[in-house]
């Protein structure tokens, strides 16, 4: 299988560039027409996971992070290489208060839930001191 | 994809503000967001309600700002409510079970019986 790259750049962490290159990409599957919920959770794991870069990984302090996006034109693939502080987006449990009523609840954890629930596979890996993490898109039956 | 906030506070509700979004509440603009709601929610205000008609885009930094004015606001026993939430946005609060502890508005007209309820209340509160 040979899949097309839509996108292979390094960025710097900046929270300009995160949603600048959530734009181009969001773009980017509308061209390819890539099935639109495929794009959207797209967008939103990209976004969630390249800001956790950005704020926790280099606490703002600089640093760039790398990007791909290929695709089969069903399935998506985004692979984000980056030399921040190691960070396993999936160790973290699923928060438990998700639970609670909304007034009990604190506040945080939202975003790595968000990226386990919309990714359908996450795989990471620390390797030379960089976190490479990957995430798998496939189109899902209609709710 | 910038943010565009309108607050409008000359509801015909008294004491309700409506802020409506339009573009992106993503990790660059919730500062926005929470600078625009800072004095809302320092006002009397009684009832925000959130318009996302035109947002397109919603992240878990949009969502934080979001639940926080949602517990400030019932911390002091006001309300707060959206109104036309896109498919995606829907869908984005339903993942992270934001939705059951807020009213939530589908149409301009239950939107406005809603406030004109609340404004009977607040009426008959005051008297």
């Amino acid at each position: 299988m040979v899949n097309k790259v839509l996108m292979n750049r390094s960025f710097g962490a900046t929270m300009e560039s995160v949603s600048a290159l959530c734009d181009e990409l969001g773009n980017v599957g509308e061209t390819e027409g890539l099935d639109p919920d495929v794009g959207m959770r797209l967008v939103l794991v990209t976004e969630e996971l390249t800001s956790n870069v950005v704020r926790h990984g280099f606490k703002g302090s600089g640093g760039s992070f790398g990007l791909r996006v290929e695709t089969d034109g069903r399935e998506v693939l985004l692979v984000i290489t980056d030399e921040a502080s190691a960070f396993n987006p999936l160790i973290h449990e699923p928060p438990e208060h998700m639970d609670l009523p909304i007034e009990d609840r604190p506040i945080g954890g939202l975003g790595l839930h968000l990226v386990r629930t919309s990714a359908d596979e996450l795989v990471y890996s620390r390797v030379d001191n960089q976190n490479h993490t990957e995430a798998r898109f496939r189109p899902r039956a209609a709710e | 994809m910038p943010l565009k906030i309108d607050v409008h506070s000359d509801s015909p509700a008294k004491g309700a503000v409506l802020v409506q979004l339009d573009g992106s509440l993503d990790s660059l603009t919730s500062s926005q967001l929470e600078s625009a709601l800072e004095p809302v929610l320092k006002s009397d205000c009684r009832v925000l309600v959130m318009d996302m008609a035109h947002l397109k885009f919603l992240s878990s930094a949009g969502i934080r700002v979001l639940l926080r004015s949602q517990k400030e606001l019932s911390g002091r026993k006001a309300s707060f409510a959206l109104s036309n939430l896109q498919p995606q946005i829907a869908k984005v609060m339903q993942i992270v079970k934001a939705l059951p502890g807020m009213s939530v508005f589908t149409s301009v007209a239950e939107l406005d019986a809603y406030l004109a309820t609340m404004q009977n209340r607040i009426l008959s509160s005051t008297h």
